[in-house]
């Protein structure tokens, strides 16, 4: 039940071809398997496609020459599905598909009760004294603060409390999907180009480095480990899952300089690293915006066939018309209550257009966060209000939602998780070294040591995250989930590291 | 004028574009483009609204015109499926608006009102039932589900067909009232009337169809019967008052991101109210009730809900407009054509003749019943339950009555609005701030 209705939240073809709209049809097709893949350049999304895409993957795995399945998922813990003998998504444990659904009133209404009371600790988590009490404790960081309710979806999920089921996952899907696309809306606000006049020379140049070898160092690590562990049946799709790795592992948080402020470094030195922090999420949009063209998901039901290289440029074209709508239908509110309706509005129809074309929300709203940063406006005000208001709400219940699809009874993501973190910190290490070698951190003279630590031990930011769960939204492969847990355990590991370096450098540093 | 139209194009174009590439036959129907529809209908709206208000018309109607002209019924940009899964949104608007509406009501401001309010209850709405029972028999011979039944059958079939054709709209009520920035004896009347109304409607709607059942499929159980009223009237309030702590508790203790906090006791009375056969709308007046009148938080509970409401306004009412059939018109379009006749004529004439009677202002009687000839959600949502209870009166009998809701839907809230300026207590220059 569990693995269906994850499928079923996840991709739908099987469901489109059975002609049937019936939950009981909904079922029976998403018994016979998951969705798969395509190999880049492929594109063979056809409608046709969609009955070979049950139990596919076990199929194609097969077709390939590889012997990933059984022994795998055995190992795993993953058997099949109600004895189907198709490959299941893994973690469809026989626990799971032994769960009885109640009644559907009251389990409709446990479930609203549920949503409702964890949207009340969303709200009391925005509240002021919460925030305070965060900032005593050292948690202030998005990431930190939000994984309560990563955490509270996962149990949420859970069988013995079935507040999150699959079924509430399904008709919540419009929530991640808008979720997404707020946060891609968020990073491209970051980039202001009038700001970029007075970044540092040669920020640039250093957030190349900065990006690409950890990216490098990840892929190249998760590569080896994927293909060891035998989990990507086919070459492209390791690349593909080496890839998403090594983007989610290439990005800081923009807030990482703020952590900082109280270090001993100098502003000039915290410039840079803002700077370069707000790059990489440039870096790794751009990287997500690649994935997802040139590696289609292949159940999509976008019938055309087209080359990776057209679909990138269908994803610009999409990300452009959709950031001058949003820029155009902002200018025109005249309340704030306007402003806040449009907003939502814009966001909703940029995410949900993204999501029609089994593109990335995130990449997609982007651009439009990108337009309204830097086209000229008098609506800077009411964003940030309207942000304010509604950014906190929105991205925890979005964490809600993701924590529930995670799958953490995985044990390749828990082993995973360390080799993440340790992967990344190598490849942060080995480029803000380089750097350093290679004189780019001429801006900061004298500070070049602490600036080095700083971007080495950099947190691993909210659009990290918000990446992988668009990654397994596209994706319901067998890696995705393992990225989930690799990443957002990473992301805690990582800030609980700089939480710790900060207080045991801090003293010695400031004397 | 052009920049609005402008932006109705680029929205519409952007949205056509996207849903050609995919036709509805190859609409996943679990996964209908929910988030793209939400986003679409919202702008859509927003425009449209702004669009025929420049042409000195509610902005409802411009909302409702954007749900017709891109829902199934016309351009098929929003898909019959993505319209049922947008009905979500609908329950959560309703209980906002009865939220308002509760908060709007002060008792001790509307008591010198109780006396009209209860003359126009009793002549206009329940004589206006009458009267519309009257003409539906009257037209039997027109309309073949009425023709082939028994006397009894048919008179029983008339009233409760009456009763669902009578139902106001309070959603339509505070949209207007929101957009006109109205204040005044007239306006809380009407106000104070559509409530009463509707727990009236509700509860001879259960006698009638509880009458009707008994007639047509020989099955009556009185004590079932007045079990469910009982609980679906009693039970909402109390549920209400409960709510309605909770909200208390809230605005005093917390303060913070309550416009979402509203949102979110909506989606629980609209959801939960549902599936327990209680009434949100019932629920969420008593609650607005309850904060107005025990506690100074009235006000704040307004101003938070108008921060809240005008998204959700937009996507209730462009959904209310996609689920209008147009193409029923077509078939009842005569018959429908004379039962709005008939109910306007009722409710106007009955005000004046229960204002008449109460002693109150004449100016009042004559624009009052303006504010009882909208219709939405409730007489649509009776017009389907009718469907559903009795399959005996066949798909004419809720063609018909959805004609009717069609047609008011669309034409009442334009005369509501004139009423209102024309009365002094609306403005047709409320800025954006006060209204929608």
């Amino acid at each position: 039940m569990a693995a269906e209705g994850r499928a079923q939240l996840l991709d739908h073809s099987e469901v489109r071809e059975s002609a049937s709209e019936t939950p009981e049809a909904l079922r029976a097709v998403l018994e016979d398997g998951t969705s798969g893949d395509s190999e880049p350049g492929t594109n063979a999304e056809t409608q046709g496609n969609a009955e070979s895409d049950t139990g596919t993957e076990a199929q194609r795995d097969a077709e390939a020459g590889t012997n990933a399945d059984a022994g795998t998922d055995a190992d795993a813990g993953t058997s099949s599905v109600s004895g189907t003998g198709t490959d299941s998504e893994p973690g469809a444990s026989s626990d799971e598909s032994m769960v009885v659904p109640e009644g559907p009133t009251g389990d409709a209404i446990r479930t609203v009760l549920g949503l409702l009371a964890l949207m009340a600790l969303a709200f009391l988590a925005g509240d002021p004294r919460v925030k305070r009490l965060e900032a005593l404790f050292g948690v202030s960081q998005v990431v930190a603060a939000g994984l309560p309710f990563f955490v509270l979806g996962m149990i949420a999920h859970l069988p013995a409390v079935s507040l999150l089921t699959d079924e509430v996952l399904v008709e919540l899907r419009p929530l991640l999907e808008f979720g997404l696309g707020w946060i891609g809306l968020t990073a491209g606000l970051q980039f202001d180009v009038r700001a970029a006049d007075a970044w540092p020379r040669g920020t640039t140049g250093l957030t190349a480095v900065l990006t690409l070898v950890p990216f490098v160092t990840v892929a190249l690590v998760f590569g080896l480990m994927l293909h060891g562990l035998e989990i990507p049946a086919t070459n492209s799709r390791l690349l593909r899952d080496a890839a998403t790795f090594g983007v989610a592992g290439c990005l800081a948080a923009p807030t990482a300089s703020a952590l900082l402020s109280g270090s001993g470094l100098s502003a000039r030195a915290i410039a840079v690293i803002r700077a370069v922090a707000t790059l990489d999420d440039i870096a790794g949009v751009t990287l997500l915006a690649l994935l997802s063209a040139f590696y289609r998901p292949e159940t999509t039901m976008v019938t055309w066939t087209l080359p990776g290289v057209g679909w990138l440029f269908m994803t610009l074209g999409l990300g452009f018309s959709a950031a001058i709508l949003t820029y155009a239908v902002l200018r025109a509110a005249t309340s704030a209550a306007e402003f806040t309706a449009l907003l939502l509005g814009a966001v909703a129809l940029a995410a949900g257009s993204a999501s029609f074309f089994s593109m990335s929300p995130i990449v997609i709203c982007f651009m439009s966060g990108l337009a309204l940063a830097n086209l000229p406006g008098s609506y800077e005000t009411q964003l940030r209000a309207s942000l304010e208001r509604l950014e906190r709400p929105i991205y925890l219940l979005f964490l809600l939602v993701a924590g529930a699809l995670w799958r953490f009874d995985f044990w390749q993501g828990w082993l995973l998780l360390p080799v993440f973190v340790v992967a990344r910190l190598v490849g942060r290490t080995a480029a803000a070294r380089w750097a350093r070698w290679r004189g780019l951190l001429h801006e900061t003279p004298g500070e070049e040591a602490l600036v080095t630590r700083a971007f080495v031990t950099a947190p691993i930011g909210a659009l990290s995250i918000a990446i992988v769960v668009n990654v397994q939204t596209l994706y319901p492969g067998r890696a995705v989930p393992l990225m989930v847990t690799s990443v957002v355990g990473g992301a805690l590991l990582s800030e609980a590291l700089v939480q710790l370096l900060l207080r045991f450098f801090r003293p010695k540093e400031t004397s | 004028m052009i920049a609005r139209l402008a932006f109705l194009a680029a929205v519409g174009g952007f949205m056509w574009a996207a849903r050609s590439f995919m036709p509805d036959e190859q609409l996943d129907p679990s996964r209908p483009g929910l988030t793209l529809a939400l986003g679409f209908v919202l702008l859509a709206a927003y425009f449209a609204g702004k669009l025929v208000s420049s042409l000195g018309l509610p902005k409802l109607t411009g909302y409702l015109l954007a749900g017709v002209l891109s829902g199934p019924a016309a351009l098929d940009l929003v898909t019959e499926s993505m319209v049922e899964r947008l009905q979500l949104v609908n329950g959560v608007a309703v209980a906002l608006i009865a939220l308002t509406a509760g908060g709007e009501l002060d008792l001790r401001r509307m008591r010198p009102l109780v006396r009209s309010i209860a003359w126009i209850t009793l002549i206009a709405i329940v004589g206006t039932m009458l009267l519309l029972a009257g003409a539906l028999l009257a037209m039997a011979p027109w309309l073949p589900f009425l023709d082939e039944m028994s006397v009894s059958a048919r008179i029983s079939a008339a009233l409760v067909l009456a009763v669902t054709l009578a139902a106001q709209s309070p959603a339509v009520v505070i949209a207007v009232r929101s957009e006109t920035a109205a204040e005044g004896p007239l306006i809380r009347t009407i106000l104070g009337v559509v409530v009463v109304a509707d727990l009236v409607v509700l509860v001879l709607f259960a006698i009638a169809s509880a009458v009707c059942r008994a007639v047509l499929q020989g099955d009556v159980d009185a004590v079932r019967t007045v079990g469910t009223v009982a609980w679906e009237l009693f039970g909402s309030m109390g549920a209400g008052l409960l709510v309605g702590g909770v909200l208390l508790l809230y605005l005093k203790k917390v303060q913070s991101s309550a416009s979402l906090f509203l949102v979110a006791i909506c989606v629980a009375v609209a959801e939960v109210g549902t599936r327990v056969h209680l009434d949100p709308l019932i629920t969420a007046l008593t609650a607005g009730v309850l904060v107005e009148n025990t506690s100074d938080r009235g006000h704040a509970l307004l101003r938070d809900i108008a921060d809240a409401s005008l998204p959700l306004y937009l996507v209730f009412f462009a959904v209310a407009g996609a689920s209008i059939h147009l193409n029923v018109l077509l078939v009842v379009g005569g018959p429908a054509v004379i039962l709005v006749a008939v109910r306007a004529s009722g409710f106007l004439g009955g005000s004046r003749l229960a204002m008449r009677i109460a002693g109150g202002p004449p100016e009042i009687g004559k624009q009052v019943g303006f504010g009882l000839l909208p219709q939405a959600g409730l007489a649509i949502a009776l017009a389907l339950l009718l469907a559903r209870t009795f399959p005996e009166l066949g798909p004419d009998a809720a063609a018909l009555t959805l004609g009717v809701v069609a047609i008011n839907e669309m034409l009442a809230p334009v005369f509501f609005r004139r009423a209102l300026i024309r009365s002094g207590e609306g403005r047709a220059d409320a800025g954006p701030s006060e209204g929608h």
